[in-house]
């Protein structure tokens, strides 16, 4: 009579990982060489076209759509002017010390993305002493709400009703003739 | 008389030495997973001089074609080729137009022969990838813009580094 063997459940079970260990020695070398270490981004801007932008703006009908404008002064000092037909509002936006004021101006654009939520285009004179970093955090704070607030406008396609959280994206360098 | 034979454990002679690989494959999987992640999926690679500090933004633009321009705190420069010298806070006078100093004749000589040689539709429509330092005041890079829009370049990109 054979002595029965059993199986019990102290045998370990070894699973043989040398396959895929190959497979991750080969992904990692491509994956090494094809990776960025510094992620680089885009702000899309558009500068004046002298006689192209007249004709355009002269067609678009601006008694409708408002102009935004923000200047920059020596001081850092920001003011915001908004022209609708023969209107304009032109509000100051004094400097955190020597720093901008980005918190004030966000919170400006929203106040006036409320009230004209089909513009989309700003127009940005800053100051020829001012870094081009802060050039950049201009863009930012004037790409998108700080507190994630919400705008409705009618799609003009459509005749839709949509949402969007952007503010100003697109961006004129309106000084770049001076 | 029979000796009782001591026991001995049956040895496998043909086994070799078993190396143990779960640690080093948890190790490659971490590395792969963090490889992964900066995976870089962009069209366009950009290679920034290291010199040359980018500001940040929070802008999620996915970068796109067009001529590459860097502007650094020393040089003004397309691929190799140097442009412009810059000198403190504004390019040298010999690199300035003396009739109209926002103009870089040298600039717009190259961005003209590149726009007539390229192939690249989006060069071809007037995309200017704009490489720049942070520390540089807007007046410099208002000449480069203000230059590049005569020579027919109108749409400029900032590139910047992601926060």
């Amino acid at each position: 009579m054979g002595i029965k063997r059993f199986r019990t459940h102290y045998e370990e079970f070894e699973l043989d990982l040398t396959p895929l260990l190959a497979i991750i020695m080969k992904l990692v070398p491509v994956l090494v060489i094809s990776s960025s270490f510094l992620q680089l981004t885009q702000i899309e801007t558009d500068l004046p076209q002298v006689v192209k932008q007249q004709i355009e703006n002269q067609k678009l009908n601006p008694e409708k759509m408002a102009q935004i404008k923000i200047l920059v002064d020596d001081s850092k000092s920001l003011s915001v002017i908004v022209t609708k037909g023969d209107a304009t509002d032109t509000s100051k936006i004094p400097a955190n010390g020597a720093s901008l004021n980005l918190a004030g101006l966000n919170a400006k654009l929203v106040e006036i993305k409320k009230k004209n939520p089909e513009v989309f285009k700003i127009e940005l004179a800053p100051n020829d002493a001012m870094s081009y970093s802060e050039v950049v955090t201009i863009l930012d704070g004037s790409r998108k709400s700080s507190t994630n607030d919400e705008f409705t406008f009618v799609d003009p396609k459509t005749g839709k009703e949509v949402k969007t959280d952007f503010l100003f994206p697109e961006v004129v360098f309106n000084n770049i003739f001076q | 008389m029979s000796r009782r034979k001591r026991y001995s454990p049956e040895i496998n002679k043909k086994t070799g030495v078993m190396v143990n690989v779960t640690s080093l494959t948890d190790m490659f999987t971490v590395i792969l997973v963090f490889l992964l992640q900066t995976y870089n999926t962009s069209e366009v690679q950009i290679e920034p001089p290291a010199d040359l500090r980018m500001p940040t933004s929070q802008s999620e633009g996915v970068l796109t074609q067009g001529l590459e321009v860097t502007l650094s705190k020393e040089t003004l420069t397309i691929g190799k080729e140097i442009l412009a010298q810059v000198k403190g806070a504004d390019f040298a006078a010999n690199d300035k137009d003396p009739k109209d100093p926002n103009f870089l004749p040298a600039f717009f000589k190259s961005l003209e022969k590149t726009s007539k040689e390229t192939t690249v539709k989006a060069v071809k429509d007037g995309q200017i990838l704009l490489i720049a330092d942070r520390e540089l005041p807007y007046a410099v890079i208002k000449k480069v813009m203000y230059t590049a829009s005569m020579a027919g370049f109108p749409q400029v990109k900032l590139i910047t580094s992601s926060q």
